[in-house]
């Protein structure tokens, strides 16, 4: 058999199909595929404004509980101050993560749509999902707006239950819950910094590994 | 793009084009399991692929660009990962099996000569089988013309050579 005839041999099968398709099923499976998908991603999206609003309104609540029940000689400027900054970390998370998404889908959008350049596109956002898990800066991002919110609440819970007169400073108690809290904070981001990287070396390096092969393949 | 102008336009595609996803579907994965997990895969970066489709190629060299491009970076776990673990019951029954008495043993020989060939060439050679030029292979793959006649004499070698193994036993 020659080249010719093993095209021939080839292009019988669409003579016979190696398999059958009930495209009615295969057309609902799809929609129904699609509409999963982008209910997850909704669901994602509604969970990160959500999340955001509620700790925005938390911090509200309490500039409005301060107001009303501190007379205007024990309201300082920090009972204020403090809530608002806790309102603007909750903001700034959800901020931060379309930020990046839009510039990574941007970055996306030049590949063209050759295999080469569909690999590279795949590169890409390994990469971007790699560096996002590995960077420092990403996990100070992701983890200070939560930290920075719930020490926002710990402080203006406590102004909220000091009794008139108090020295609620100096109470050794209130430094030990703070700093209980702040190790076990510091503890979930470390076990979190943890599990992603072993993310990163069991499933991404392998699949970036794989299509830098690829890649290299294509030019031999 | 309305969901029931896409579902048209795609049911016309794989009215006749849906060979195309069966031969890269076979010539990616090898289990069963496998077999359904890349068709589905590449199903849906078909029907998503409708909306960007601008006639530029034919619709036959659109799917297979779509096909192959799936199947090369697809493993498993990643499109397990990236869908959360979601199983898909809703594609139980979408893709049969025909009786094996209906395989031709060239055809199955064929596969096997590709599955032994490194994944790029695997593309290469389900583009040569199919027929399309040099020229339209480059574009496809993304490399020059010459890169895919070293390719293909490559490939071609290594079919004569199995050929003629297969003709001494």
């Amino acid at each position: 058999m020659n080249m010719n005839d093993l095209m021939e041999v080839w292009r019988s099968q669409d003579a016979a199909p190696l398999h059958g398709v009930n495209e009615t099923l295969l057309r609902l499976a799809l929609r129904n595929d699609e509409a999963k998908l982008q209910a997850q991603q909704r669901c994602e999206q509604r969970v990160a404004y959500g999340m955001a609003a509620f700790f925005v309104a938390v911090m509200a609540v309490m500039v409005g509980f301060m107001i009303h029940r501190r007379d205007g000689g024990m309201l300082t400027p920090w009972d204020i101050g403090i809530p608002i900054l806790g309102a603007a970390a909750a903001l700034f998370w959800p901020g931060f993560l379309r930020r990046s998404h839009r510039t990574q889908a941007l970055r996306e959008q030049k590949f063209g749509e050759s295999l080469r350049e569909q690999l590279e596109r795949h590169l890409t956002r390994l990469d971007y999902h790699a560096r996002r898990f590995a960077s420092p800066m990403h996990h100070l991002f992701t983890n200070l707006p939560a930290i920075v919110w719930s020490v926002a609440f710990f402080f203006a819970m406590v102004r909220l239950n000091q009794k008139p007169g108090s020295e609620v400073w100096t109470d050794p108690r209130i430094w030990a819950v703070f700093g209980g809290s702040l190790v076990l904070a510091f503890v979930a981001v470390v076990v979190s910094i943890h599990r992603q990287r072993r993310w990163i070396e069991e499933e991404l390096t392998p699949h970036k590994r794989r299509l830098e092969t690829l890649l290299r393949e294509i030019e031999e | 793009m309305h969901d029931s102008e896409r579902d048209l336009i795609f049911g016309g595609w794989l009215a006749e084009h849906k060979g195309i996803l069966f031969k890269v579907v076979h010539a990616y994965a090898f289990e069963h399991a496998d077999r359904q997990d890349l068709f589905q895969e590449i199903a849906v970066q078909v029907w998503r692929s409708v909306e960007a489709f601008r006639g530029q190629s034919s619709v036959r060299t659109w799917m297979f660009r779509v096909a192959l491009n799936t199947a090369i970076a697809w493993t498993r776990k990643e499109v397990r990962h990236r869908r959360g673990q979601q199983p898909f019951e809703s594609w139980e029954g979408v893709l049969t099996t025909p009786s094996s008495d209906r395989r031709d043993p060239r055809i199955e020989w064929l596969y096997r000569q590709i599955a032994a060939l490194k994944e790029i060439d695997r593309s290469v050679a389900l583009l040569l089988l199919e027929g399309f030029s040099y020229k339209e292979i480059a574009a496809i793959v993304g490399i020059t013309e010459s890169n895919v006649g070293v390719k293909i004499n490559r490939i071609k070698a290594a079919l004569a050579a199995k050929r003629m193994e297969a003709n001494e036993s």
